[in-house]
């Protein structure tokens, strides 16, 4: 039982401060649609946490018994001994939870303009201070969390999935169809992905929407050679030929047979490719091509306190550090991974 | 090696104009017509008539394609906000903003390569440990608040360099104006270059004629330089090369913050402005930069690595 409690503390922690989280903010949890929703989601979070810890835990007991030692399990232990890695985890972790309970962190209002109180500094009442309309700091950088890690999160999950199904389909088919994907992908690439965001951005105006498609449209090539790259390597391997001698059919063999094991480059990519989306939009919203005021955005907010650099430098520096520190903990959780589970292919 | 480089060259202009193509075309896939947006929601059905007929919009897209590719060529393609030669607006910016990344780009190389053999070498000491922790905050910081911060503490507190503008050409007086936006332009380069030259130096300082070099009894210095470097310099070329694009987007971002007058600014400035014919000038003649640059970072892999063959 001990020993239990021991190997799994940061799980039993995590959970129980959910639990804590979930009790003193139900008061406010029926304020509004936002802190519903966000409630919701924090619910579901929490019980999904616990189904999955619930399995791990079986998952682990068999594996004793068995003296099982997957390939993962191999990687997991790796990364867990890695300190960098999990300075990273823990820094994304701790973004996850803001992204999640931004509503009943918040101070204030993120929208709310108050006139009596303009580009002050860091203050009691206003924690990290307030902007040019008076809009309280701390409460719009939580708010940015969201934009910038949903759009990362979603962007990526599109990024991934259009660069797989592409690099599977060229390196299985290879011939004529993988010449055809690469030329194409490799002309998209010789575009500067600012130039293509800038008229992307420019024909179909600026909004959230808008900014997920040009980030998940832009960034395929890595995705596309990676997975490319893994399946050349696999597909020469003998199991794969006796499917294909057993007739199996090939959307089988790609999905069963060669998927899983792209599957490490795939994740590590992912882990590297949100901090750079990440970026990209802090970027697009800084030149006034992302997500529009009065919705607070990090870089969005770091374009607005560069015009007011000499009177309150806090409104250049709070966001610009977030963006910082989500950027690292995921370069870092990355190294970690990619050092994990040595996919040499990513440089 | 000039059959090479005429195939690239080959390559070079396919490229370019399916990437002209790919602009176009996402420009004509904006909602609503450009006639429609240029008299507003009331025109007359005669007033959009005559519209489409003056810019040539009735004709079918390749008709309109080949018309705006040959006008761009002619010089014929004229920014609808500056009244004049688009080829001639952007030649004009052009200069300022390959200064730039040229000078961000060899204040990387001499910062990084030293930095990065140094780490190696020196593997797992503080110095080590200080400049890996720094290479890794370097890829995380967006390029616009080193721009921001490095000009709230040297322009707006100690008041020693000039926070925006151009100064002119760096070899004319201008070098002062150069060093804020080139420094936070370069530190992203820098960052990555200092990783992957330590990377590759490891990689080389373990091999067996480095070994048989050392027992030579050859000076460390010229071990490292002569047979470490030469061999690792193929990683670290490759990786600069890729991360021109990197330097691009920086550029762009890097220009907004130092009110610098490049092409990156010049299109953002158009996107605002709707002046749809200065955006595909200065995105296309930047794309063409950018697979030049890249076209000379293939050419000078053959220098470095002799083992490449070019047939």
């Amino acid at each position: 039982m001990k020993n239990i409690i021991k190997k799994n503390f940061i799980h039993i922690i995590i959970l129980t401060l959910n639990v804590f989280f979930l009790f003193i903010f139900v008061k406010k949890a029926l304020l509004n649609t936002d802190t519903k929703i966000s409630y919701l989601s924090f619910v579901l979070f929490t019980i999904l946490y616990s189904i999955v810890f619930k399995k791990k835990m079986l998952m682990e007991k068999i594996k004793e018994k068995e003296q099982i030692k997957s390939k993962w399990d191999m990687a997991l232990k790796k990364l867990k001994k890695n300190k960098n890695s999990m300075l990273g985890l823990g820094i994304i972790t701790l973004m996850i939870y803001i992204v999640m309970l931004a509503p009943f962190l918040a101070t204030h209002n993120p929208v709310e303009i108050d006139w009596s109180s303009i580009s002050q500094g860091p203050s009691k009442a206003h924690w990290f201070g307030t902007d040019e309309f008076g809009r309280d700091l701390f409460s719009r950088t939580l708010y940015g969390s969201r934009v910038a890690m949903g759009v990362g999160v979603l962007a990526v999950m599109i990024n991934s999935l259009i660069g797989t199904v592409l690099g599977l389909t060229a390196g299985y088919y290879g011939g004529k169809v993988d010449n055809i994907i690469m030329r194409i992908v490799e002309i998209w690439n010789s575009i500067p992905f600012i130039l293509l965001a800038i008229v992307l951005m420019s024909t179909f105006g600026t909004g959230l929407i808008n900014l997920i498609i040009v980030v998940s449209l832009t960034g395929i090539m890595g995705f596309v050679r990676v997975v490319r790259s893994s399946v050349l390597l696999v597909k020469e391997m003998d199991y794969v030929s006796a499917a294909r001698v057993m007739a199996i059919p090939d959307s089988h063999i790609i999905t069963k047979h060669i998927l899983p094991n792209c599957i490490g480059p795939i994740i590590v990519l992912s882990t590297l490719r949100i901090g750079d989306i990440i970026l990209t939009v802090a970027g697009l919203s800084f030149l006034g091509l992302g997500i529009q005021p009065p919705t607070s955005s990090w870089g969005q907010m770091l374009s607005s306190g560069q015009q007011y650099l000499s009177v309150n430098v806090w409104m250049s520096v709070i966001p610009g550090i977030c963006i910082l520190l989500t950027v690292f903990g995921f370069n870092l959780f990355g190294d970690g991974l990619r050092d994990a589970l040595d996919s040499k292919l990513i440089d | 090696m000039v059959n090479y480089i005429m195939r690239r060259l080959l390559m070079l202009v396919v490229i370019l104009f399916s990437a002209s193509l790919i602009i176009f075309l996402i420009m004509k896939a904006a909602p609503g017509d450009t006639a429609t947006v240029l008299l507003g929601e009331n025109a007359t059905k005669q007033a959009i008539a005559e519209v489409n007929a003056k810019y040539g919009l009735d004709k079918p897209i390749h008709i309109q394609y080949i018309k705006m590719i040959t006008n761009f060529f002619t010089g014929e393609l004229k920014s609808i906000y500056y009244k004049d030669n688009v080829i001639k607006i952007v030649t004009q910016r052009l200069p300022a903003t390959l200064e730039l990344g040229f000078f961000a780009i060899i204040l990387a190389v001499l910062v990084s390569v030293p930095v990065g053999i140094i780490s190696a070498v020196k593997r797992n000491s503080i110095f080590d440990y200080l400049a890996m922790s720094t290479a890794l905050l370097g890829i995380s910081i967006p390029v616009f608040f080193t721009g921001i911060i490095l000009m709230y503490i040297f322009s707006v507190k100690l008041g020693i360099l000039p926070a925006s503008g151009y100064g002119g050409h760096i070899w004319t007086g201008g070098f002062k104006n150069f060093i804020l936006p080139g420094v936070s332009l370069s530190f992203v380069l820098m960052s990555s270059t200092t990783r992957l030259t330590r990377s590759a130096m490891l990689d080389v300082i373990n091999q067996d004629y480095m070994r048989t070099a050392k027992a030579k009894g050859l000076a460390k210095m010229k071990i490292i330089i002569v047979h470490g470097l030469k061999n690792a310099m193929i990683p670290i070329v490759t990786n600069i090369g890729n991360q021109v694009a990197t330097i691009f987007s920086g550029a762009v971002l890097t220009e907004t913050v130092f009110s610098w007058p490049g092409v990156g600014r010049l299109a953002i400035d158009a996107v605002f402005r709707r002046d749809e014919p200065l955006v595909f000038g200065a995105v296309i003649m930047l794309a063409g930069v950018y697979v030049i640059v890249n076209l000379f970072v293939d050419i000078l892999y053959a220098f470095i690595d002799p083992q490449i063959s070019y047939e």
